[in-house]
């Protein structure tokens, strides 16, 4: 029938002429098909529109998290002090009572203070650490006992965002400033007495009762030691199985199971591995609550399944000649793995390792349930001493009402952010310098 | 032969008159890098038009261009005209949507969609609304399936899956969903190169039937093929048409040492 | 030389097993817990009780009080602030998706993809932050206008901000999914005179529907899943309610209020955390098996 080789021959029937329509034009005419045309046109934009709307909402969400968070928090960076001239009398240094010497001053510079109720608004202006600070300053210096000097002592949280934001109705909302002191501080103001100074507590302390003096640095040295804990268990758990599974186990039935297995325990949500870490680490085992040990170990339970995916994706992206030649050479399958592919693939296993960290960096509900939302004062020296990490941190903080804690969670938020930004910053540069494209 | 060669010479001379589509001056740059010059060549109407030439010679490239295809292609910028019926498409009010409805295209690969084969070819006459009521598509549909002879072997299937069809099916598949929106024009672009010889005389057969309907234009690596199906041929190269005219002319006599190089198989 | 081959082959064979122990072991201890919990509580009245007061089972003279475990009013209230959290993540992260895959020109998608990625990596507990401090005074504000009264803690503000959350994670599967399509599909209607919308609603879709589904799939498990956005804005009291106004529980703020804090392990309260965790984990574990029984099914017809 079809002789697909010869050449076909010339058809010589009439051509069927076709009336020339050059329908191409934007200027419509009033044709039933017309009006369909636009309608077509205007679904087109609604749709197109409609994709860019959501995309725009979404960064909104981010520009407005990013605003509020940085607007509220900036000011948790700078402190505000006030320059009192403080009379060490001896009796009263002798007799601890700096409290007492902190208060005279106070009614040094305003004389009129006299009832109780007002005294006690004046006493308030000044942190109560002002006390540990004089303390300090006499223990460094002796020579002071008896003198008087002037010096700057740190403000109390509510005078500070006052005094920074002139926040005048909004702290009188919460009680904290009356009018006779924002009369006060204005007047301190005025004389020079108050200044705003970057706020070294804020890295240097870890959490406090007074919002002044609350800071980040426990909890970011508790962050590092669970996360030091996750990667020293993990890393090296999670690419040795990724290495085994990939190049080692054979292909079975077994096999399949472990990697179902382990890719359905990346999806598992994160408070599961809260309720192990509580049943198995804390009660089975009896390990130091709320410790930075546990906190890593539930950790790295939930980095495991990713730093596998991500290890065996890196191993796959290696191409087969590479270990076919390898192998051809006369190197063993552990030398074709640790001297070839394992080295090639390693750019890809540490980025994968990297977004590992940074995911448990961030995480919070797990170590809520293992006891690290406890109070920490101190940072933790050893990996069992009771800690708490930086998001944990931000959560105890945003419970707290106290207009002080808002602007400490919005500033905790703040480092916690750059955090994480660099670690993907870290990510990123790792997979440009290092990525080996085949 | 001879006698042959004066038929068409003649049946050519009383169609000049009819050039369907014609380019230009056309070049084309993807970034900055050219991709065509100054590419002037007339497409007459009824007529099969064969683009041959080795790869990257810019055979795609231009044929995207009679459709305006080239748009969704990330940095490419067009100069000169491309006229259909002698009116720039590339001009601001022309209208892309009614262009390609009037300019249809087949692809290398077939691409029948993930829908029935009914779907597939009522695809086109849904979205222009061609039709006013189900018949009328169903009509259509039936019309379009007939012409490609496809028909017989899938009247009873309908409703199965277009891919579900061998290669060549599917390309007859994809052709005749083409021809269910009525083009003027159809742009092939290899369409055989994925299909086995039979298959392949089966669409060059399905070619020589629309030839009397639709201008085509068909981009072919087989010489044979060029010169079995088309009345008129381009070659090109490195970007430039190097020859052009008809197809006997070409294949028989080119005017172009490479031209005949090219054609005698020393270089592609 | 042999030796140390085996040695090496022996370790990593073991790295594997402690892997794989772990992950039974999840299973097993929040399994073993739950089953304690049911030997004491009717496994009945937990998953179709409605009242859920867990607190007063702790007195001595009433331990595993039967009704007081009620789980419905805590599924509920999970269901409802999934669903409104799917509700702001489903449009927002297909359209996005549909958007950056299709009509974005390279540049945009250069400087709008950072961003979006920013928005999945910020940690839950910031989101909790951005839900108390901004989005429920603002919704109340909105809803005070329209003259509705929003609770201070309502499923509302919690699923609208975990929504936020899911977005992205929807969007890059949604995109993945999408650029899967064949280019040739989505050319072949091109050439045919249909618009993008048209190409993508009649074409890239019907073809991308399963990616997409297993896309929603994988986010509603990381809403029932999500902890630290609801503890924060949602509520403590377990109410059967389906209104959105009002403030509701969920399995995770259970978890979290039953097991923080100081408390004997070993009684019916803490176990039926445990009870309500393994219920999650199934839950999760269906979702995203069915995720990728669906996808797999959807690669294996374009490979």
């Amino acid at each position: 029938m079809i002789k697909p080789f010869e050449r076909r021959r010339r058809i010589t029937v009439q051509r069927i002429k076709k009336k020339k329509s050059p329908f191409i034009y934007k200027s419509y005419s009033k044709k039933p098909k017309h009006t369909w045309l636009k309608k077509r046109k205007a679904a087109e934009r609604r749709f197109r529109n409609a994709g860019l709307i959501s995309i725009l909402i979404a960064a909104l969400f981010l520009v407005s998290l990013v605003f509020n968070i940085v607007s509220s928090g900036y000011s948790a960076f700078t402190g505000t002090q006030i320059k009192l001239s403080i009379t060490f009398q001896t009796d009263l240094v002798e007799n601890d009572a700096y409290r007492k010497i902190i208060q005279n001053a106070l009614l040094d510079v305003f004389p009129d203070v006299k009832t109780r109720k007002e005294k006690r608004a004046l006493f308030v202006l000044t942190s109560r650490n002002a006390v540990y600070e004089l303390r300090d300053l006499v223990a460094q210096d002796p020579e002071l006992i008896g003198t008087k000097k002037d010096i700057w002592l740190p403000a109390a949280s509510a005078v500070s965002i006052f005094y920074k934001q002139r926040l005048l109705e909004e702290s009188q909302r919460i009680g904290k400033i009356n009018g006779d002191q924002a009369k006060w501080i204005t007047l301190l103001a005025q004389s020079q007495r108050m200044k705003v100074k970057f706020n070294m507590p804020f890295f240097q302390n870890g959490d406090s009762r007074e919002a002044e003096q609350a800071g980040i640095f426990a909890s970011t040295v508790g962050s590092f030691f669970t996360i030091l804990v996750c990667i020293m268990l993990a890393f090296p758990l999670g690419v040795a199985t990724a290495i085994y599974l990939e190049e080692f186990a054979p292909k079975n039935w077994i096999t399949s199971v472990i990697e179902i297995n382990i890719n359905n325990l990346a999806a598992v949500p994160s408070i599961i591995f809260g309720l192990l870490g509580l049943s198995i680490y804390l009660n089975f085992f009896g390990m130091p609550r709320s410790s930075s040990l546990v906190g890593g170990m539930v950790l790295a339970l939930l980095i495991l399944p990713v730093i596998v995916i991500s290890t065996r994706n890196a191993l796959q992206a290696v191409p087969q000649s590479i270990r076919d030649a390898a192998i051809a050479l006369g190197a063993t399958p552990t030398q074709v793995v640790f001297h070839h592919t394992l080295i090639y693939a390693l750019p890809g296993v540490m980025t994968g390792v990297i977004l590992g960290v940074a995911r448990a960096f961030g995480e919070t509900a797990p170590l809520l349930m293992i006891g690290m939302v406890a109070f920490i004062a101190d940072a933790p020296k050893n990996f069992t001493d009771p800690a708490t990490t930086l998001p944990i941190q931000v959560y105890l903080w945003a419970n707290n009402p106290e207009l002080g804690f808002v602007e400490k969670t919005a500033a905790a938020i703040m480092v916690l952010l750059g955090f994480m930004i660099l670690i993907n910053l870290l990510a990123v540069y790792v997979r440009k310098r290092y990525e080996i494209k085949w | 032969m001879n006698t042959k060669k004066k038929t068409i010479d003649t049946h050519t001379d009383n169609d000049k008159s009819e050039i369907r589509m014609k380019t230009q001056s056309l070049s084309v740059f993807y970034n900055n890098e050219q991709a065509l010059f100054d590419v002037s060549l007339d497409i007459y109407n009824n007529r099969v038009t064969a683009l041959i030439g080795p790869s990257g010679c810019g055979k795609s490239t231009f044929m995207r261009c009679l459709n305006r295809m080239n748009d969704y292609v990330e940095g490419c910028r067009i100069t000169g005209k491309v006229r259909l019926d002698g009116f720039n498409i590339y001009k601001d009010n022309v209208d892309t949507i009614l262009l390609r409805q009037k300019v249809g295209m087949v692809f290398q690969k077939p691409n029948p969609f993930p829908k029935s084969i009914f779907e597939n070819v009522a695809y086109g006459p849904k979205i222009h609304k061609l039709t006013s009521n189900k018949d009328e598509l169903e009509a259509l549909v039936v019309k379009s399936l007939k012409r490609v002879g496809l028909w017989e072997e899938v009247a009873d299937r309908l409703s199965s899956p277009g891919t579900s069809l061998s290669g060549g099916q599917q390309q007859r598949l994809c052709i005749a969903r083409a021809i269910a929106t009525e083009p003027e024009v159809i742009l092939m672009d290899e369409p055989c190169s994925a299909l086995d010889p039979i298959a392949t005389a089966r669409i060059e057969e399905l070619i020589a039937e629309l030839e009397q309907r639709y201008t085509i234009v068909i981009i072919t690596h087989s010489m044979q093929q060029a010169e079995r199906v088309s009345d008129q041929t381009a070659f090109f190269h490195m970007g430039k048409i190097i020859e052009s005219g008809n197809t006997e002319k070409i294949f028989n006599d080119p005017d172009n040492q490479k031209t005949k190089d090219y054609i005698g198989g020393k270089f592609g | 030389m042999a030796k140390c081959e085996r040695l090496i082959r022996a370790s990593l064979l073991a790295c594997t097993m402690l892997s794989v122990m772990i992950t039974v072991l999840v299973v097993a201890s929040v399994f073993s817990e739950t089953m304690r919990f049911f030997s004491n509580v009717s496994a009945f009245d937990f998953f179709f009780g409605t009242e859920w007061s867990p607190q007063t089972a702790m007195r001595a003279d009433q331990a595993g009080g039967s009704g007081t475990f009620g789980a419905v009013p805590v599924f509920l209230g999970t269901f409802l602030v999934t669903l409104i959290a799917m509700a702001v993540a489903a449009p927002l992260g297909l359209f996005s998706a549909i958007y950056l895959a299709v009509y974005a020109s390279p540049r945009f998608r250069l400087w709008i993809k950072p961003v979006l990625e920013i928005l999945a990596g910020v940690p839950s507990v910031v989101y909790g932050y951005f839900a108390v401090i901004t989005m429920a005074p603002m919704l109340r504000a909105g809803g005070e206008m329209l003259g509705l009264s929003i609770a201070s803690e309502s499923a509302l503000t919690a699923g609208t901000v975990m929504g936020i959350m899911i977005t992205p994670y929807v969007m890059s599967i949604s995109e993945d999914v999408i650029s899967a399509v064949p280019k040739s599909l989505s050319l072949g209607s091109l050439a045919m005179g249909a618009t993008q919308s048209e190409t993508v609603k009649k074409v890239i879709l019907p073809a991308a529907l399963p990616g997409v589904v297993s896309a929603l799939l994988l986010g509603i498990s990381r809403g029932v899943g999500e902890t630290m956005v609801v503890v924060m804005a949602a509520g403590m009291a377990a109410k059967l309610t389906v209104n959105p106004l009002e403030s509701v529980t969920t399995a995770t703020v259970q978890i979290m209020t039953l097991l923080v804090g100081d408390h004997e392990f070993d009684s019916d309260k803490t176990r039926a955390a445990f009870a309500l965790g393994f219920s999650l984990f199934i839950m999760t574990l269906f979702l995203n098996i069915l995720a990728v029984i669906i996808v797999k099914k959807y690669r294996e017809r374009y490979d």
